[in-house]
This record gives structure tokens, C-alpha cells and sequence, in this order.
């Protein structure tokens, strides 16, 4: 059983002050004492999550994965079932053991819509969240039977009213977050691919956006089927109802911003602000314009996580992290160092330009500055400049001084 | 015709003798030999004071370097406004414009014409002025002649300005630019008392800003020892450089890419000055005076000569 905490009930307190209390009590004692509740109900909750996985992961999944690939093959996508069967679907021996077991996913689908009709008068949470569960444990009876009741497929005009009620039900199936199902979520984006492909020139951003946060952030295998399903449904509407969607998203949002600055308080905002940056999830949520509460929810679930770390971790090993974390988001440096010459690139229009070296000079043996080259042709850096230092000073004497011309000239092809 | 040699001047009084009472015998003599100073008094408890010697060593600072009481003889160099002071060591020197003034410290050589009037040069230092290597490096012209009207970018304290101010004398002149204000309260005090230096205390980057005060000029010395120095000398000379007219550029080499060899720096820059509608005529290195420099001269916005 999940336990749902909502932020505001416990007291927020800074870092610094447990770390403080951390350092005086410097016992394992104290410091159970010093950390909040919601640490300790967090990690049970953790446990329990853990269990659960593990019992997932014993349950087959291959008549689910056969459902879908039937589901793929009348629908027509046939890229993606090619896709689908190279990557999920097991042996072909295995399977004909298996398609008599297969499930039709219309049919669920259909016979949850029928569920979801009783529940759209109940507008608490958790009651949506029961209902969720009781479709799962429907969905493992009809696995395990391996017989599925006709339904009669449903018009269209009952899709549209069943639309309020399914929009939350797919944002709870984005909150569970096992991953075990990887090669179906892959199943699903493939399949959306196909279908925006055809209907790109009917949708906007706007209404494009929610179906890939659904998609990124779907969850355990059991409520997979029932997420593809909805979500193939709302690309249906998509290119029937614009102006309908465009209406919505528009109210949605504002409604989603005025429950927001009712919930939320200054303290929780700032934490938030704080620990922003914490996960992938969230800095991938950051960029998309329209967030939808549940979401959120995930964003606060993901600080206190941190809060956690945080608070368990010793001041020294924080900074280690976050030492690690520049040096890992810091892009690679490129191997060619900045030159503003190009060897490659330079001509010398006369050999004597290639050595700038005194006695490669004409005319160096018996020039004013023999005698100084001498002395300041063995030093370099900061003996070079004590040395020079000393000829400023006047004391230099550097012989006869001559009055050729020992320039390198320039020859220039139009000069007569 | 060969220029009147000159007694020197009798020798300054000597410093104060310490207690032992060894006053040494100071003052300062030009030209031909003339007496050292007095010897100092003797300190309250040593010996008496001694006596003066003769033959004290000109050109203050302790070592010699145009001896007092050497003959020296000035001789014009072949850049018209050097000269070269011949004697035991050959010096270049300048023409003192403001006599009896030392801007740097530099030494003096003070020659009495036949009709009894002095005329005082000033020693100009080649590890002190670019200008002064590119000329003893043996550059073929520098065209900065008596007359002329000289822009002077990286003037600094003005230790080159006032030997450029000696060269184009009280016909010409000379404006230096220096963006630093420490460098630039030198350069102010110095052309307080030479009439014929404009000092500008500016960015040679932004010529707009100066271009009132500036008029057109025939030359154009550039030490500014940016990596960007063809650029500011390019820009400057679109503002101010008459066509037809003639740079000198120092390059520092450390300064553009100190990675790579000077020669290539070089060779980048002159190119860089040809996109620029400069005509480089000569490079000459300021080798052993300067590490890594080179001097480069041309012309700006040359005209094709035509045939005959």
C-alpha cells in the first residue's frame, strides 16, 4: 500500500542546522534522532517499492508482448512490429505455446473505459489511484485465464466524453516508475513515431507536448498496455478536434497555475528552486512549457529524496559530488590549443626572414650590438631582462658605429 | 667640415667627505677635459678634507659612458636628425631641443660652435628606444625627417617621443598617443616643455575619440605591443595617414603568439599589413637590443609608379 505524503505537513529545516546538530551529537543515536520522520516513512516506502520489483520481475510478460504485436500487425505498422518482434518478442517456438494465452488490448482497453464512467463523479486522488490498481489486478486475472470477454467496440462520440476521465489516469500511470519494461516503452515511442509521421501537418506544439511526457515517463509493465492505448487515443482526437485542445490546454494550465500558488508555500517553493537541478527527470521537464500537476508531485518526491541524501551524507562527501559533477558535466576539451599563427599557413617571401637571430643578420660582426649579443644571447626570460637592465643604464659601449643598410627589402613585382 | 672641439667646464663641488673624511670629487664635465670638483670637506672627527683631483668622469651615475675628458666629435648620422657622437665609444645622439634638460637621465654632450654658441646632444639608448635598435640594427629609412608630422601610438613615459621631437625639430610635430594615465603624466610634464609634442591620453584603438585634436601626418610609429596592432595601425592610418605616406611598426612576438616561432609571427603580420593597403618596404630584427622584435617599414596607399 502506497503511502502518499504531501510536503506541507512536515516542518522544513535547512541543511545547515541538521548538519550542525550533526557535528555536536557525532553519534548514530543522535543522529536518527535529528533526522525528520518523513526520512524514515520514505525509506519504507522504498522497501516496499523494492519488493514489489522483485516481484514483477518473476511474472512473464510474454502474452502482453504477443497482445501488443497482434494489436501492431492489424493496426498496420509494420516498421514497427518488425522493431518490436527483433527486440521484446522471445523464440518463435515459444510462441505458439503462447497465442492461444493473448490478450486484446482493444478490449481492455474498453472494458477499463467502462470502469473509469462509474469513477469520473469521484475527483479525489486516491480514489483514482485505487481504481488504477483494481484495472492492474484485472489485467494479471485475464492473464492468468487466459480467456478475454467480447466487448462491443465503442463509437467515437464515447471517446470524446471518456476524455476528461482517462486524462488523469494516464498521468498516474506516468508517476509509477519501474523500469523494468523497457523494450515496450521503446514499442510505444515507435508507434507514436508512425502516427505523428502521418499527422504532422494537423498538430501543434502545444498539444504534442503532454503525449511525450506520458511516453518518457511511463511506468511498470502491468499499466503499460492501458497507457499505449490512451495515448493512441489521444492522437485520434488530435486531428478531429484542435480548437477543442488548444481551449483546454489553454484553461488546464491556468487552473494547474492557480491550484499551484494556492498549495504551495514560500518554504517549499524555495526547496524546490534549490534542489531543481537533482535529476534527469526533472532538468527534461524544465525545458517543456506546459507541466502538469502530477509531475510536479514527482519533482517534490525527487527533493525530499535529495533532502535525504543530503542530510544523511557528511559535509565532506557533498563536496566531493559535487566536485565529481562539475567535472563530469564540463564538456571535453579540444586537443588543438588556440593559435593566432598558423605555421602551416605562413609563406616567407625571402630565406633571411626565417632566422631573426642577430648574427643571421648582414653586416653582425662588426655591428654596434656584437658585443652585446655576447652577454644577451646566453641568458633568456628574467636573466635576459637583469642583463638588459644593465645596459640601460648607460654603461654600454658597443664599439664604431655603422651606417649601412643591413634591412631585409621587400621586392614588389609592379615597381619599375 | 669638421665641427670645433670644447674645453669642458670645471668640475661641480665634490660630496661630503665621510668621517675619515674621503670626500670623492663629484661634478659632471663635457667635451674636452675639464677639471673634477673640488674634493669634499672632511668629516667633524676624521681627517682633514683632500684634495681635488683632476680629470672627473662626465656623465653622472657612476660608470662612464661619453668620458668628460674625452674629444668628442658629433657627426650627422644618415637618417637626417641623428647623429652619431664619435670619440673613444661612438654614441647615437639627438639634438637637444629644450638644452640643459634631461628627460630620462640620459647622458648629454654639450659641443661649442666656432662662434662661441654650445649646442648640447642627448645620448639615445637603443636597449631604451625601439626607434634607436631599428636604426643601429641598420634600417634603410625610417622617414622620420626635421619637419615632418609624426603620430606616435604607444608613447608611453616619453623616453623615444622626445628624441622623435629632437629629430623633426620646431617645424615638425609629434602627437603621442598613451592610453595609461601613470605613463601618460611623464609624457605630459615632458611635452610641457617641448612646444612641438601633443600628448593624446587615449586608446590608439578608438582614433574617433582623438581625431579632432590630430591632422594629417606623414608618419606613423606604432609601439604598442598588442595582438592586434596591425588593426589599430591600420584604423589609425585610414583617420590620419596621408596617402603616400610611411609607417614603422615594432612587433613584439610573444605578444601576437608567443607558441609559435617570432619568424612566423612576423611573416603573419606583414601579410595582415598588405591586406591593410600597406606596402612593406624593409624588416630589419632588433636583435640583441630586443627579444623576439622586429621592425618593419613601408609606405601607405603607395601610387604605381609609371613607366617611363
Amino acid at each position: 500500500m502506497l503511502i502518499n505524503l504531501s510536503v506541507s505537513l512536515f516542518p522544513f529545516e535547512p541543511r545547515q542546522v541538521t548538519l550542525a546538530n550533526m557535528k555536536k551529537t557525532k553519534t548514530s543515536s543522535s543522529l536518527e534522532k535529528d533526522i525528520p520522520d518523513k526520512t524514515l516513512v520514505s525509506k519504507s516506502t522504498k522497501d516496499n517499492k523494492k519488493n514489489k520489483k522483485n516481484k514483477k520481475k518473476s511474472k512473464d510478460l510474454t502474452p502482453l508482448l504477443l497482445s501488443l504485436a497482434d494489436f501492431l500487425e492489424r493496426q498496420g505498422y509494420s516498421k514497427t512490429l518488425a522493431a518490436f518482434k527483433s527486440e521484446a518478442l522471445p523464440d518463435e517456438e515459444e510462441l505458439d505455446v503462447v497465442k492461444g494465452h493473448a490478450l486484446d488490448v482493444e478490449t481492455m482497453y474498453f472494458k477499463y473505459l467502462e470502469m473509469s464512467d462509474g469513477d469520473a463523479n469521484n475527483t479525489s486522488s486516491g480514489k483514482q489511484d485505487l481504481s488504477t490498481e483494481v484495472v492492474a489486478d484485472v489485467c494479471v486475472d485475464k492473464l492468468s485465464n487466459g480467456a478475454v470477454p467480447d466487448l462491443p467496440v465503442k463509437s467515437k462520440e464515447k471517446k470524446k466524453k471518456t476524455k476528461s476521465t482517462s486524462e488523469p489516469i494516464s498521468e498516474s500511470v506516468e508517476q509509477s516508475g519501474s523500469a523494468e519494461n523497457g523494450h515496450l516503452e521503446k514499442s510505444v515511442t515507435e508507434e507514436q513515431a508512425d502516427v505523428k509521421s502521418k499527422e504532422k501537418k494537423k498538430k501543434t506544439k502545444s498539444t504534442s507536448e503532454p503525449i511525450s511526457e506520458s511516453v518518457e515517463q511511463s511506468g511498470s509493465a502491468e499499466n503499460g498496455h492501458l497507457q499505449k492505448s490512451v495515448t493512441e487515443e489521444e492522437t485520434d482526437l488530435k486531428s478531429k478536434d484542435k480548437k477543442k485542445k488548444r481551449k483546454k490546454s489553454k484553461t488546464e494550465s491556468s487552473s494547474v497555475d492557480a491550484e499551484e500558488s494556492e498549495k504551495g508555500d514560500s518554504k517549499n517553493k524555495d526547496s524546490k528552486k534549490r534542489k531543481r537541478g537533482g535529476s534527469e527527470e526533472n532538468e527534461s521537464q524544465a525545458d517543456e512549457k506546459v507541466e502538469s500537476k502530477d509531475t510536479k508531485e514527482s519533482k517534490t518526491k525527487s527533493s525530499e529524496e535529495e533532502n535525504e541524501k543530503d542530510l544523511n551524507a557528511t559535509p565532506f562527501t557533498t563536496e566531493k559530488a559535487a566536485k565529481k559533477q562539475r567535472i563530469g558535466s564540463a564538456e571535453p576539451k579540444t586537443a588543438n590549443a588556440f593559435r593566432r599563427v598558423e605555421i602551416e599557413k605562413v609563406e616567407f617571401v625571402d630565406d633571411r626572414l626565417q632566422d631573426n637571430s642577430y648574427w643571421a643578420k648582414h653586416g653582425a660582426d662588426v655591428g654596434y650590438g656584437a658585443k652585446a649579443q655576447e652577454v644577451l644571447g646566453q641568458v633568456r626570460g628574467k636573466d635576459f631582462r637583469h642583463e638588459k637592465t644593465k645596459k640601460k643604464r648607460g654603461s654600454y659601449r658597443g664599439g664604431i658605429i655603422d651606417q649601412d643598410s643591413h634591412s631585409i627589402k621587400f621586392n614588389y613585382s609592379d615597381e619599375e | 667640415m669638421r665641427p670645433p672641439m670644447t674645453r669642458g667646464g670645471r668640475g661641480g663641488g665634490g660630496f661630503r667627505g665621510r668621517s675619515d673624511g674621503g670626500g670623492r670629487g663629484g661634478g659632471r664635465s663635457f667635451g674636452d677635459g675639464g677639471r673634477g670638483g673640488r674634493g669634499g670637506r672632511g668629516g667633524d672627527r676624521g681627517r682633514g678634507g683632500g684634495r681635488g683631483r683632476g680629470g672627473g668622469r662626465g656623465g653622472g651615475r657612476g660608470a662612464g659612458g661619453m668620458k668628460g675628458g674625452s674629444k668628442v666629435i658629433v657627426e650627422p648620422h644618415r637618417h637626417e636628425g641623428v647623429f652619431i657622437a664619435k670619440g673613444k665609444e661612438d654614441a647615437l645622439v639627438t639634438r637637444n631641443m629644450v638644452p640643459g634638460e634631461a628627460v630620462y637621465g640620459e647622458k648629454r654632450v654639450s659641443i661649442q660652435n666656432e662662434d662661441g654658441t654650445k649646442i648640447e646632444y642627448r645620448v639615445w639608448n637603443p636597449f631604451r628606444s625601439k626607434l634607436a635598435a631599428a636604426i643601429l640594427g641598420g634600417v634603410d629609412n625610417i622617414w622620420i625627417v626635421p619637419g615632418a608630422r609624426v603620430l606616435y601610438l604607444g608613447a608611453a613615459s616619453g623616453t623615444t617621443v622626445s628624441h622623435v621631437s629632437d629629430l623633426v625639430g620646431p617645424t615638425g610635430v609629434v602627437y603621442a598617443v598613451e592610453f595609461s594615465h601613470r605613463s601618460g603624466r611623464d609624457l605630459v610634464n615632458m611635452a610641457k616643455k617641448r612646444t612641438n609634442v601633443i600628448p593624446i591620453i587615449e586608446d590608439a584603438r578608438h582614433p574617433a575619440k582623438y581625431r579632432m585634436l590630430v591632422g594629417m601626418v606623414d608618419v606613423i610609429f606604432s609601439d604598442v605591443a598588442q595582438p592586434d596592432q596591425a588593426r589599430i595601425l591600420a584604423l589609425n592610418a585610414s583617420y590620419f595617414l596621408k596617402n603616400g605616406g610611411h609607417f614603422v611598426i615594432s612587433i613584439k612576438a610573444n605578444c601576437i603568439d608567443s607558441t609559435v616561432p617570432a619568424e612566423a609571427v612576423f611573416a603573419q603580420e606583414v601579410k595582415k599589413l598588405q591586406q591593410d593597403q600597406f606596402k612593406p618596404s624593409e624588416q630589419v630584427t632588433l636583435e640583441p637590443f630586443e627579444r623576439d622584435h622586429a621592425c618593419v617599414v613601408g609606405g601607405y596607399r603607395v601610387p604605381k609608379k609609371q613607366k617611363a
